[in-house]
């Protein structure tokens, strides 16, 4: 199976300024892919360039197995986009705007409209000027999934999004990767690239620096648990876990804190032979699993 | 109308083509009805004109005090010759400028490329739309000037009445179109305003001043005044010649838009 998106050595100037420089990225089918990098890193520019909104300076983009440069008509047919700034013409109501972007697809979405509208609580009749910016972003939404694209490119999808609404997305983006459609989403909020996606590139200041597997990276990651038991406790069976980092008692010999790497089933194994008061995980953080990564890098975002 | 880019613009449109209707019916109504007064008191008039500098009197579209008063010479120097043309030009380049530039200064041209439109399309459509629209405000112009002629007797022939909206409607459209190609090329809302309302102004007084300063008639050939006023096609109907410069260049404005679109990186964020 051809992957959905691959980039090439893609490269992007703006007369000497660097927009990006060499990616090389290949997206698999039915996965939904992270772009996570700080504003200003490149997201936005390369997402334009796979768009054909503007051309790279060398290096290709292939999506769907098309180039962008030459089929960028039949691409746009198959891809759904939603920008990462949204402007709208906001004379237009939210179901006109729709209606005419379905207009120009060649098709009747209607049904599909009106299905996501409701799901994501938005009232169509209204204009767009006269919308919050939540509501906007549910219009930009509802846009980009309404013909149901093969590839989905959103760039900072939850922008202005309540957390209700949130989650409805996070759902509707797992159903469409479980139909074997595909989601290269664009964020530079760490915790929700960890908890959407199934693969993540970093990109800084135009260049790809890493391109990571979220299960494998929770797997390195390290988690810090605070376990208080209701007697003292005999802390060797804890220190002799391979997975234990560092073992601490405190000085009443009643809170533990260990650091994991991966699971922390063996510890709580251990930790239920004894009469538990309460436990306490710090969440394994991806942040600092990349900043690791950056380590060394003095201006990690 | 919201089914194509085309349909789109004339939606949009449709409350600015009435009131570019509305004030052309106004310009050309009043201008019909001041007439039968110059008419009966034309001595009058002919002295006032006559008192005033030949390089002034060029700017009303000819410079004989007869042919200014004569019907089809009072309303082409109200019309054609002035504030008619100019006000159907700025229509013209308004759209012209939304078309492309206005569209990336919104920053909303991303979401509309990226649904399977070529850009070539887009400014098809928004030149068909643009052609649309002046053609219907010039229609009832024309509407206006047979009904209002025929009341006070003004003697105009139809068929150089129709001429003369169809030659004002293209000069319309040679502006509009310069401000489709310079956002075409651009993509820049300010800098097409400014080029193509520059350039309509200093046409205007070119092909005006042409009159008085010798060393501006080679270029007020130049100037898209010129070809519509030249001949006075209310009274001497179409001339075949300038409508066909002005096609030209109309012509060829589309295809430098439609080249400089699909050339360029557009405004995005």
């Amino acid at each position: 199976m051809t992957p959905p998106l691959i980039l090439e050595n893609l490269t992007k100037y703006y007369g000497s300024v660097r927009g990006v420089e060499d990616l090389n990225l290949e997206v698999r089918q039915g996965e939904i892919f992270g772009f996570l990098g700080p504003n200003g890193a490149g997201k936005s520019t390369t997402i334009s360039t796979v768009l054909d909104f503007i051309r790279p300076t060398r290096g290709s983009a292939t999506i769907l197995g098309m180039d962008s440069r030459n089929k960028s008509v039949e691409i746009h047919r198959l891809v759904g986009y939603l920008p990462g700034e949204l402007a709208m013409n906001d004379r237009m109501t939210g179901g006109e705007l729709l209606g005419y972007l379905a207009a120009l697809r060649g098709i009747d979405a209607s049904k599909e409209i009106a299905s996501l509208a409701s799901r994501f609580d938005l009232d169509l009749s209204r204009r767009i000027r006269a919308y919050s910016s939540g509501n906007r972003q549910k219009v930009g939404l509802v846009q980009a999934f309404m013909h149901r694209p093969q590839l989905l490119i959103l760039d900072e999808p939850t922008n202005g999004l309540d957390p209700i609404v949130q989650q409805e997305f996070y759902a509707l983006l797992h159903e469409v990767s479980a139909e074997g459609r595909t989601v290269f989403l664009s964020s530079h909020v760490l915790p929700e690239v960890e908890r959407i996606t199934d693969r993540a590139a970093i990109i800084r200041q135009g260049r790809l620096m890493v391109v990571a597997d979220i299960e494998q990276l929770k797997k390195t990651t390290q988690r810090r648990l605070e376990i208080t038991f209701a007697d003292p406790i005999d802390v060797s069976a804890f220190e002799s876990l391979d997975t234990a980092q560092t073992v601490q008692i405190s000085d009443d010999g009643y809170t533990l804190t260990v650091t994991v790497t991966g699971a922390v089933d063996p510890v709580i194994k251990i930790a239920a032979r004894y009469d538990v008061e309460s436990i306490v995980s710090h969440e394994g953080d991806l942040e600092e699993a990349f900043l690791a990564f950056y380590s060394g890098d003095t201006d990690a975002a | 109308m919201l089914r194509s880019v085309f349909g789109e613009t004339l939606w949009m449109r449709r409350s600015s083509m009435l009131w570019y209707s509305i004030g052309l019916t106004i310009l050309v109504g009043l201008t019909i009805a001041v007439y039968p007064t110059i008419r009966d008191d034309a001595d009058t008039f002919t002295q006032l004109l006559e008192s005033m500098p030949s390089g002034m009197m060029s700017f009303f579209g000819s410079s004989e005090v007869t042919e200014l008063l004569s019907p089809s010479g009072f309303l082409n120097s109200r019309v054609n010759a002035s504030i008619g043309s100019i006000v159907l030009a700025v229509f013209a380049i308004s759209i012209g400028t939304a078309a492309i530039a206005g569209e990336e200064d919104r920053r909303t041209m991303d979401l509309l490329l990226a649904t399977p439109t070529p850009r070539h399309r887009i400014v098809l459509e928004r030149f068909a739309a643009m052609t649309t629209l002046v053609l219907v405000v010039a229609f009832v112009v024309l509407v206006v000037m047979t009904i209002g002629s025929s009341v006070v007797d003004m003697e105009l022939s139809i068929a150089n009445m129709i001429a003369s909206n169809f030659m004002l409607a293209l000069l319309a459209l040679v502006f509009g179109s310069l401000a489709l190609a310079i956002g075409g090329l651009t993509g820049r809302r300010s800098v097409t305003v400014a080029a193509a309302a520059g350039a309509t102004v200093a046409t205007y007084f070119i092909n005006g001043l042409a009159e008085l300063v010798d060393s501006l008639q080679g270029l007020q050939k130049l100037t898209p005044f010129y070809w519509l006023q030249r001949a006075n096609p209310l009274r001497d109907g179409l001339s075949i010649e300038d409508t066909i410069i002005m096609l030209l260049v109309i012509a060829v404005s589309l295809g430098i838009a439609v080249w400089g679109f699909q050339r360029r990186d557009i405004a995005v964020n």
